[in-house]
């Protein structure tokens, strides 16, 4: 795949959820019609300060991506208010990929509709599983057939590029239980799905109840990776990147900007950037978010600027997520130098272990370096 | 009157949190060392660890002047002991300089088997016990309970026995006319050739090593030439003093005294505990008996985890050394762990703790390998060696025999506990050679048993097959052939020379599988299989496989989140540096850990 315009990517964060599930560790808080029309004002806000301290009024986008929380929470007013915002301070390019998450108990036709008439042409349903059980172990607010209408309203409202979002590694879950939700997902037909283990974080609810979780072991998890990555895969999914499956030409523009390692700008709590060559990641909580705003300052909580072996490390990173791997030209041409100059010993330890491979052009997983990428990751963590 | 009819030597005998410091702390109130506002925590008790495991290795003596009911001034010096079989030996040296001992019990908890234990080797000793029943102010307090107790079960008088609070101070003034009445004064004579006996000692690292003695015969003053009897070095004495709450300089130590001197003495394996110290112009004749040279029993590698850390090791292994003489220490290779240090221990618990201080004062994380005793190897041609590594053991072919140490023990036990004892001494390859009842409460039982039997947990076995009652004392016999295998540790084929060890051939077997059943437990999956092997020559004994693991993959990395999920693999990656790298296999410290432990006799 290619990289059609280089414009910059945007990601807004609406912190919002109507209930948090027991595995989430975003930031997001409870619904609240009130913080959420107030907290729209401060992302105008925020976007105004950024373009002028920035000085980069009217820069290209290529990508948008609202995500959350819920971003389908938001009235069709707000989601206007965002928009023009975005409109006022950027310019957009013409096949700009737009992408809204959402969850199938928030939306409504007229509201996808909506959506599609400010210009979103991607949206992101997260359905998880299809199992009705393993929905409310997951605590989501959904159910199985939340996820077939709030699909058939998507299509209906004319969206032509729709994401599903399985999970696997589920509590209680079998085999036969996670083929019963890929199989419901591709009846589907949806463009993309992106395929994810479950992770027990810290400050979750699942993580505090780990012990008593009935989850699978390393052996049955890796199984049920390759059982999804084979069934995908047969059914016209091209796996892109560790957990991400697309029909061609669909791969999701937006995210691809993360692992190849291009800037982007994020609005919102807790969102992050990548600009100018620094890592930053804006206040977690709404109170200091608002504060900073109101003295026109960059809502920033964290800062990094990494350089030398350090950037270069998670640069391969970021790519070795992709299947086709990391570009040792792209390299070259950002670092002056070639990954086996600065990784040389990691390298040649990598590849004795067949966890990676390696031809003229690129640096890639092996199948077994899929499974094993933290192995690899590590290697190149200095 | 003279000093030394006015002078108290004793010990307080308590199990945990029955109130010894506290009481410790009373007597200091009374003597005006500390008063009860500017206290800082109990006094006595200094270092963290013994307080957190319960037990007391270091003794720290304390000088006081305290008045009678009469305002008679006398001179008390309170001995703390140790309680742990490692440092049996320590304990009677440090019992051997009182003449009495305070027995401490709570009001609430009753006599606890550790203190009949204690009291026990006090009697041996001749000490005169002071039974006291401590806090019979708190709620629960059994006192007449405590006391009824405390005369069946040790046979001391009802009417002898006292009731305090130590917390409040009450009855401790009758304590004290107590210590007075009915702990004899020491004996000695002044004009008689110097006879001290070294209770204990610290390392000063202006003055040199600190040597704690009880006066015998004779006196010591500054400037005298001294030598110590085991081993007859020489020195010139600095400074001689007492312990108030820090070290006071005095003049002279007389008959009866307990106090410390210096003599610029750099090496601390020249002070050795139970040696007796005399002048060098006109010395005793008479040693005091019970000496045992300071011998280190049980020997481990110790090795860095990082192997650019083994000159800091080798630092904070000199620096430990300088306040703990009783374990030696010397440089060794291994092929799979790289530079490290053979380590020589009074036991088990020893080496624990040194692990455990290493870690604590000097953040020093190492692994150590698996405990082992001294063994005496006779080869064809007919020389003998000794070899403390089991590594370093030579060919078979070039062996005629080997022999291990035994040690004579004494266990002493209520005689109702008479058969399970013998059962376990027999499982541990002991030999019977006598039994004696000093009284109808107690039987001492002495046996031969091989030194490896007892340096694993044969003393926890014996206390919970005794419900806590039972003693050991042991001393080194001699060496004694036997049919002794070495064992080797494979991890993927590859021998990890340093996990060697040295084994009697019947239990190889099943102390072969019992080491490897928890290293599999301890080791994390690795991306490839990992095969753990016990093998006698080419023979395998016991084997477990590790399977790898299929999957570690961060399934999510979106823009948010770069920065966090990098520090995640950070942290990961610090993990498997803090692991020992054997080959291609990380191994965690806890790994190694676990074999430390690891029990000497089958459970069938």
């Amino acid at each position: 795949m290619r990289i059609k315009n280089r414009g910059l990517s945007l990601y807004i964060h609406i912190p919002f959820c109507l209930k948090k599930c027991n595995y989430c560790d975003f930031v997001s808080f409870p619904l609240n019609k009130r913080e959420v029309e107030r907290y729209v004002q401060y992302l105008k806000k925020e976007i105004k300060i950024f373009v002028e301290k920035k000085n980069i009024k009217n820069i290209s986008l290529s990508t948008i991506y609202l995500g959350g929380g819920t971003p389908s929470l938001l009235t069709v007013d707000e989601m206007r208010d965002i928009f023009s915002s975005i409109r006022e301070n950027f310019s957009l390019l013409k096949d700009a990929e737009i992408t809204v998450e959402a969850n199938p108990e928030t939306v409504e036709l007229n509201k996808f509709k909506a959506f599609k008439d400010l210009g979103v042409n991607r949206v992101s349903i997260g359905a998880e599983s299809f199992n009705d059980n393993t929905l409310k172990i997951l605590g989501r607010v959904h159910n199985a057939e939340r996820i077939y209408k709030s699909f058939d309203y998507a299509r209906r409202a004319g969206f032509e590029n729709i994401n599903i979002d399985l999970m696997f590694a589920l509590p209680d879950e079998s085999i036969k239980d996670l083929s019963y939700s890929l199989k419901e997902a591709i009846s589907l037909n949806p463009e993309h799905i992106s395929f994810y283990s479950l992770m027990i974080e810290r400050g979750t609810a699942f993580y505090r109840e780990r012990k008593y979780l009935n989850l699978p072991n390393n052996d049955e998890e890796a199984y049920q990776y390759q059982f999804g990555i084979d069934f995908l895969e047969k059914n016209g999914y091209k796996q892109y990147e560790i957990s991400n499956f697309a029909k061609p030409g669909f791969e999701c523009r937006h995210n691809i900007t993360y692992w190849e390692n291009l800037p982007y700008i994020g609005f919102g709590v807790a969102a992050g950037s990548y600009f100018e060559r620094k890592r930053t990641r804006n206040v977690l909580k709404l109170y200091n978010y608002y504060k900073k705003i109101d003295r026109g300052i960059l809502p920033v909580g964290l800062y990094e600027h990494l350089k030398g072996k350090k950037a270069k490390g998670e640069h391969i990173i970021m790519n070795l997520r992709m299947l086709k791997g990391c570009d040792k030209h792209l390299y070259y041409v950002r670092f002056g130098s070639f990954p086996e100059t600065d990784f040389g010993k990691e390298i040649k330890f990598l590849k004795e272990n067949k966890l990676i491979r390696e031809d003229k052009q690129f640096i890639h997983l092996t199948q077994k370096g899929l499974f094993l990428a933290n192995v690899v990751f590590e290697q190149f963590i200095s | 009157m003279e000093q030394i009819s006015r002078t108290r030597n004793f010990s307080i005998i308590a199990h945990i949190d029955h109130g010894k410091s506290t009481l410790a702390d009373r007597l200091l109130e009374k003597a005006g060392l500390i008063n009860a506002r500017n206290r800082e925590g109990q006094v006595l008790d200094d270092m963290s660890l013994e307080r957190e495991r319960g037990i007391t290795i270091r003794a720290h003596p304390v000088t006081l002047n305290i008045k009678n009911k009469k305002g008679e001034s006398y001179r008390f010096n309170l001995i703390d002991t140790p309680g742990h079989v490692d440092f049996t030996y320590e304990v009677s040296r440090s019992l051997k300089s009182c003449e009495g001992a305070v027995l401490l019990v709570d009001a609430s908890q009753g006599v606890e088997a550790q203190t009949i234990a204690n009291t026990y080797l006090a009697l041996e000793r001749d000490l005169v016990i002071i039974p006291v029943v401590n806090k019979i102010d708190i709620k629960g307090a059994d006192v007449e309970g405590t006391v009824k107790e405390i005369e069946e079960l040790l046979g001391l008088k009802e009417e002898d026995i006292l009731r305090i609070s130590a917390k409040f101070g009450t009855g401790v003034d009758d304590l004290i006319e107590a210590i007075i009445d009915r702990i004899p004064p020491p004996s000695g004579n002044k004009e008689a050739p110097l006879r001290a006996l070294v209770f204990d000692s610290h390392f000063d690292t202006y003055k040199g090593v600190v040597v704690y003695v009880r006066i015998m015969d004779g006196t010591i003053r500054r400037g005298d030439r001294i030598k110590f009897m085991s081993t007859g070095k020489e020195f010139q004495v600095e400074e001689v003093g007492i312990f108030k709450l820090k070290m006071e300089q005095v003049e002279v130590l007389e008959p009866g005294d307990v106090g410390y001197f210096t003599a610029t003495i750099r090496e601390p394996l020249d002070v050795s505990i139970g040696d007796t110290v005399t002048h060098v112009e006109r010395p005793t004749n008479a040693p005091i008996p019970g000496f045992r040279k300071n011998m280190p029993m049980v020997f481990a590698g110790l090795y860095p985890i990082n192997m650019q850390e083994f000159e800091s090791l080798k630092k904070s292994l000199e620096k430990l050394h300088l306040n703990d003489s009783a374990f030696t220490f010397e440089p060794e290779n291994s092929k799979a762990l790289g530079f490290g240090f053979r380590a020589g221990f009074s036991g088990l618990l020893h080496l624990e703790i040194t692990i455990e201080r290493l870690k604590r004062e000097f953040g020093q994380e190492i692994i150590a390998t698996i405990p082992n005793v001294v063994y005496e190897v006779v080869l064809k041609d007919k020389s003998v060696i000794h070899i403390d590594n089991p590594g370093k053991l030579p060919d078979p072919s070039k062996i005629e025999e080997i022999r291990e140490p035994i040690v004579t023990a004494s266990i002493m036990i209520p005689p109702n506990f008479i058969g399970n004892v013998m059962k376990l001494v027999k499982e541990r390859r002991g030999k019977f050679i006598d039994m004696v009842y000093p009284e109808s409460r107690r039987t001492i039982l002495k046996y031969e048993i091989p030194l490896q039997e007892v340096i694993t947990d044969f003393f926890d076995k014996l206390k919970s097959l005794t419900r806590g009652y039972g003693t050991l004392d042991y001393e080194f016999k001699g060496f004694v052939k036997a049919d002794l295998v070495k064992v080797d540790f494979l991890i993927n084929k590859q021998p990890v020379d340093a996990l060697s060890f040295i084994v009697h051939r019947e239990k190889a077997a099943y102390i072969s599988r019992e080491m490897l059943s928890r290293m599999r437990k301890t080791i994390p999956r690795q991306m490839f299989e990992v095969k753990l092997q016990a093998a006698i020559g080419s023979k395998i004994i016991a084997s477990e496989r590790i399977v790898p693991y299929r999957k570690d993959v961060l399934a999510k990395c979106y823009g948010g989140d770069v920065t966090r999920k990098r520090k995640l693999l950070e942290k990961q990656k610090r993990g498997k540096k803090r692991m020992k790298q054997i080959g291609k296999v990380q191994i965690p410290q806890e790994a190694f850990l676990s074999i430390l432990s690891v029990k000497s006799e089958n459970k069938k």
